[in-house]
């Protein structure tokens, strides 16, 4: 996914003079392109995250387009007030890019983790929160900046996802949600790169019998409130999967509209839970004490499948 | 002397003493009439001698802009902006109203001539050099002034602000410390004892100066001066909180009081006696 992101950035910055990239002193050699394409537009900006991020909304209000970069705590927690603030509160048009959204930088450790970014900036008007799945997905989101007319964040994993999708036509449009996999036998709601366990669980379950529906949401503020009522409305059983811990994110939106519409949709929320790891990990073992490995997710979506069909008898 | 954009008949000591009238006013309802005062010659310099700014060129992409980074000395921007003609007179007496456009800490896009919403301290500095770096950018030759307090200079983030802006040579960036040596508890020095502003700004690579923060003609020079190519410079400015209003005056009290009953009416016949 970082790849790609400089890949289609780097085309963006071709065409587009009001992009500027900013970096908190991170990816070594990765923006070596755009330097040499031009210099002036490239500024490393040290390890100021805050200062970086003051910086953007400056240039924003100059009339460019910045894109900040860092890992994800410290280009979101670290600088919360100054998304808030100099971003959001003064409507300044900057994409803030954070790389190693989830447990991407597993063994690195909880400092370097981003679990609770999407929490953390869905408090915040204006805030649009893009959630890409792979790569074809997060070039997407690159084109769509230049058009932005909101802050932005951009949530990255790092470069070893698989693609989901075949090219950029499987999801032209990433502002909405969208049917990954077809099935009559509830649904499974996802966001991010988590999108790749998923399929893998859902594929699980075909094995013995059950098709979920899959929905992946790439657009995840503001919030496809209305797409998800709909689904809702149909009355079946609803999982959601996510990368992040249960506070602000899409289990907790999910489980705000299946309570309002009273439809006695059977759910569950699958999330990281919310305490610090006690040893040094890597990613899929994160997941996999998580819940959040295709197995833990099967499992889960079987004891909700079982349970929906024993009300409906 | 008189002022080169204002009306030109308006002596400049009146015009002071109309800006603290405003202020006296305005601050019935609210705190922080203490800073407003200590600022409110340096935002009179800024807007009637010394930035390229006026009504009508507010929009333009070669004005230059002003940033009040300490947000809560707003009553004096708000005076100054109003007798500038960018905001009319009537709209101060709404200030912290219900539905109001003049709140009590900058609110980005209402106002002409308020460029970003401030309030939390430590921000404006970053969003002024970053406007300053994207003017340049764009082979504009506009300049950018920030205006912060000394209290404020505790956030860490003014100082990534300074490296940055000393990092990119922004020399379109003027850091304007208004230097009335009180915060919100006590000292400057006594919170931060050992701490030399100066030093400190010399040290992030800017070209520093001091002035008279109510000595209206230096005030005019310093602020005006161009820098040195490829530094940003910073104005250390002398004030006192609560300037004009004697029984203000280095008073922290009047960092917080709002200005009601006996002491609206002693500093507004204080003031038209001076």
């Amino acid at each position: 996914m970082r790849d790609a992101f400089f890949s289609e950035l780097y085309n963006l910055f071709r065409h587009d003079r009001r992009v500027v990239f900013l970096t908190g002193d991170l990816g070594y050699k990765l923006f070596d392109q755009l330097r040499e394409h031009d210099p002036a537009r490239v500024i490393n900006c040290g390890i100021r995250e805050a200062g970086m991020v003051g910086y953007a909304a400056g240039m924003a209000k100059a009339g460019l387009l910045p894109f900040v970069y860092s890992i994800t705590p410290f280009v979101t927690l670290r600088c919360l007030e100054q998304i808030k603030i100099d971003l959001c509160y003064n409507k300044a048009n900057v994409v803030v890019v954070g790389v190693g959204g989830g447990f991407a930088y597993g063994p690195n450790g909880s400092t370097h983790h981003g679990v609770d970014d999407i929490g953390a900036l869905s408090c915040l008007p204006q805030m649009k929160i893009w959630t890409p799945a792979d790569s074809h997905e997060v070039r997407l989101c690159v084109r769509e900046a230049a058009s932005l007319d909101s802050p932005a964040y951009l949530r990255l994993g790092r470069n070893k996802e698989p693609h989901v999708f075949k090219s950029l036509e499987s999801t032209p449009d990433i502002s909405k949600p969208v049917v990954v996999q077809e099935g009559t036998d509830g649904t499974i709601v996802t966001c991010g790169f988590i999108l790749h366990e998923t399929l893998k669980a859902v594929a699980m379950l075909n094995q013995v019998g059950i098709h979920p529906a899959v929905v992946r949401i790439a657009t995840l503020r503001p919030f496809p409130e209305e797409y998800l009522r709909t689904v809702v409305a149909g009355g079946g059983p609803f999982l959601t999967v996510e990368e992040h811990v249960a506070t602000g994110g899409l289990g907790q939106e999910t489980a705000r509209i299946i309570a309002e519409e009273g439809r006695g949709n059977r759910f569950r929320m699958l999330a990281i839970p919310m305490k610090f790891p006690d040893a040094c990990y890597d990613r899929e073992t994160l997941l996999a004490r998580s819940g959040l490995d295709a197995q833990g997710i099967a499992t889960v979506y079987r004891q909700l499948w079982s349970a929906a069909c024993c009300k409906a008898q | 002397m008189t002022m080169r954009h204002h009306s030109g008949s308006e002596k400049i000591s009146d015009l002071l003493n109309g800006l603290r009238r405003d202020i006296i006013t305005m601050a019935e309802h609210s705190g922080h009439v203490g800073v407003a005062l200590s600022c409110v010659d340096i935002l009179a310099a800024l807007y009637a001698d010394v930035m390229n700014c006026t009504p009508a060129t507010v929009e333009s992409p070669e004005r230059d802009r002003f940033v009040l980074s300490k947000g809560h000395g707003c009553m004096a921007l708000y005076a100054v902006l109003a007798r500038m003609g960018f905001i009319d007179r009537h709209v101060l007496a709404t200030y912290g109203h219900n539905g109001s456009i003049l709140a009590e800490h900058p609110i980005a896009g209402k106002v002409a001539g308020v460029e970003c919403a401030t309030g939390t301290l430590g921000h404006g500095l970053a969003i002024g050099a970053g406007m300053a770096a994207g003017i340049k950018l764009q082979g504009l030759g506009a300049r950018v002034f920030v205006l912060l307090g000394d209290g404020e200079c505790n956030e860490g983030s003014v100082w990534e602000a300074a490296a940055l802006a000393s990092s990119d040579r922004l020399d379109n960036l003027v850091a304007i410390v208004d230097c009335n040596s009180l915060q919100a508890c006590g000292a400057c020095d006594e919170v931060s004892p050992g701490v030399r502003l100066a030093d400190c700004w010399r040290g992030f690579g800017w070209e520093v100066e001091e002035a008279d923060g109510h000595d209206y003609r230096e005030l005019v020079q310093a602020l005006g001066r161009p820098a040195g190519a490829g530094k940003p410079r910073v104005v250390l400015c002398r004030t006192v909180k609560g300037r004009g209003v004697d029984f203000m005056e280095g008073d922290l009290e009047w960092h917080y009081r709002p200005v009601m009953g006996d002491d609206r009416e002693k500093a507004l016949k204080g003031l038209a006696d001076a």
